[in-house]
C-alpha cells in the first residue's frame, strides 16, 4: 500500500489541509499530484477546513469562493452556519410548510408566544434539530438563549434566509440589523 | 449493551460493543437495515490487520459525540491520543485512511488525511517524492517549464 493508490478523492482530501507553498510543492512531486493540486475540488475542502464553509453560488468556482473568504476573513460577509441548513433536515418540515400555505392565514401562529404572524410573516429557526415555526422576536429569544446557537432564521413569507450571528441574509448582502450582536462568529 | 461480529477480509472474527461499531456509518446502517441480527457482518476490503487498528480507534473515541456538527470549523492540529494513534509505517496508514474510507468515519479520516498533510508540510517536490517513494514521471522539458514558472512567481 503506497500514497499513489489513493483516490484521487482521497488525495484531494490531503491536499486540502495544505497551504498554498505546500500546496505548489505537492503539485510538482508528479503529474497526478499535478492534477489534484489543481482541481477545484481542493479549494471545496480548504474552504471546510479554514473556514467551515460549505456552500458558493452556482455560478462560481470554489477557488473564487476562497479567495473571496480569505479576502475577507473578519467581516463575515460569508456566512458559515447556513451550512447546517440541509435538505435532509429540512425534509420533514417542508410538508409542514405546505401545510400551513394550504391554511393560510390561520395557521400563522407563532409555536411559542401563540401570536398570529399573518401580517409580518412567520418564521422558521432551523438549529441542529430544533425546528420551530417562530414568530421573528421569539425565534430571537431563542437564539440567544443560549451562547452556542448559530441557527439560520428562515422567512416563510418571503423565503430568505438570515443569520442572526452574522447579521446576514443567505446572499451576500448586508442589511441593517434591528439588534445589536456582541459576538462575531 | 448488545455486541456485533464484524468478519475481515481473512476471515478473523471481531466482537465488538454496538455503539463501538456504530462510529463507522456503513455498519451504523447496515444494522438498520438487517435488524437485530446474529449473523458477522463480513467487511471483504478491510484485513484482520488493520480493523483491529480502526476497532481501537472507534473503542477510544466511542464515547465522542456522534453527530459532531458538520459545519464546526476543523482545527489542523491533531489531539495527542490521534497522534499516538497513527504513529504506523505508512503502509498501515494508507490502509487505515481507505478502510475509514470505505467504513464511513469521518473524523478518522480526517485524521489520516491531516497525518499525510503534516508528512508533506514544509517539505519540497523532490523530498515528497523522497518521502513516498514517488516516481518522478515529468519529462525534463516540463520540469524547466515548472522551474520558469517559479522563478517568474518568485519574481513579482
Amino acid at each position: 500500500m503506497i500514497i499513489s493508490e489513493l483516490n484521487n478523492e482521497l488525495l484531494t482530501a490531503v491536499a486540502g489541509h495544505l497551504n498554498l507553498d505546500d500546496l505548489k510543492s505537492f503539485s510538482q512531486v508528479c503529474h497526478r499530484f499535478m492534477l489534484v493540486a489543481h482541481s477545484d475540488a481542493v479549494w471545496k475542502e480548504s474552504l471546510f477546513n479554514n473556514y467551515g464553509v460549505t456552500y458558493k453560488l452556482p455560478e462560481e468556482s470554489w477557488k473564487e469562493m476562497y479567495s473571496k473568504k480569505t479576502e475577507d476573513p473578519h467581516d463575515n460577509r460569508i456566512c458559515p452556519h447556513v451550512g447546517h441548513v440541509t435538505g435532509k433536515s429540512l425534509a420533514p418540515y417542508v410538508s409542514r410548510y405546505q401545510q400551513i400555505l394550504n391554511w393560510l392565514p390561520k395557521n400563522l401562529n407563532c409555536g411559542t408566544c401563540g401570536s398570529n404572524q399573518a401580517e409580518q410573516g412567520l418564521c422558521l429557526y432551523i438549529w441542529q434539530g430544533n425546528i420551530r415555526l417562530r414568530c421573528r422576536d421569539c425565534a430571537y429569544r431563542f437564539h440567544t438563549a443560549a451562547p452556542d446557537r448559530h441557527g439560520i432564521l428562515f422567512r416563510t413569507n418571503v423565503l430568505q434566509m438570515f443569520c442572526f450571528t452574522c447579521s446576514r441574509l443567505g446572499k451576500h448582502a448586508a442589511i441593517p440589523v434591528k439588534h445589536t450582536m456582541s459576538t462575531r462568529c | 449493551m448488545s455486541n456485533v461480529r464484524l468478519l475481515s477480509s481473512d476471515n478473523e472474527e471481531f466482537v465488538v460493543q454496538k455503539e463501538v461499531a456504530e462510529r463507522s456509518v456503513l455498519i451504523k446502517n447496515m444494522l438498520e437495515d438487517v435488524g437485530e441480527t446474529d449473523s458477522a457482518i463480513p467487511l471483504p476490503n478491510v484485513t484482520a490487520k488493520v480493523l483491529k487498528k480502526v476497532i481501537e480507534w472507534c473503542d477510544h473515541h466511542s464515547s465522542d459525540p456522534v453527530t459532531t456538527d458538520e459545519t464546526e470549523r476543523r482545527t489542523t492540529d491533531i489531539d495527542e491520543w490521534d497522534q499516538k494513534f497513527m504513529e504506523v509505517d505508512q503502509e498501515t496508514l494508507f490502509d487505515i485512511i481507505l478502510a475509514a474510507n470505505y467504513l464511513d468515519i469521518k473524523p478518522l479520516l480526517d485524521v489520516g488525511c491531516k497525518t499525510v498533510a503534516n508528512m508533506i508540510k514544509g517539505k519540497t517536490a523532490e523530498e515528497i517524492r523522497k518521502i513516498f517513494n514517488i516516481v518522478n514521471d515529468f519529462t525534463p522539458e516540463e520540469e524547466a517549464q515548472i522551474r520558469k514558472e517559479n522563478e517568474w512567481a518568485e519574481d513579482r
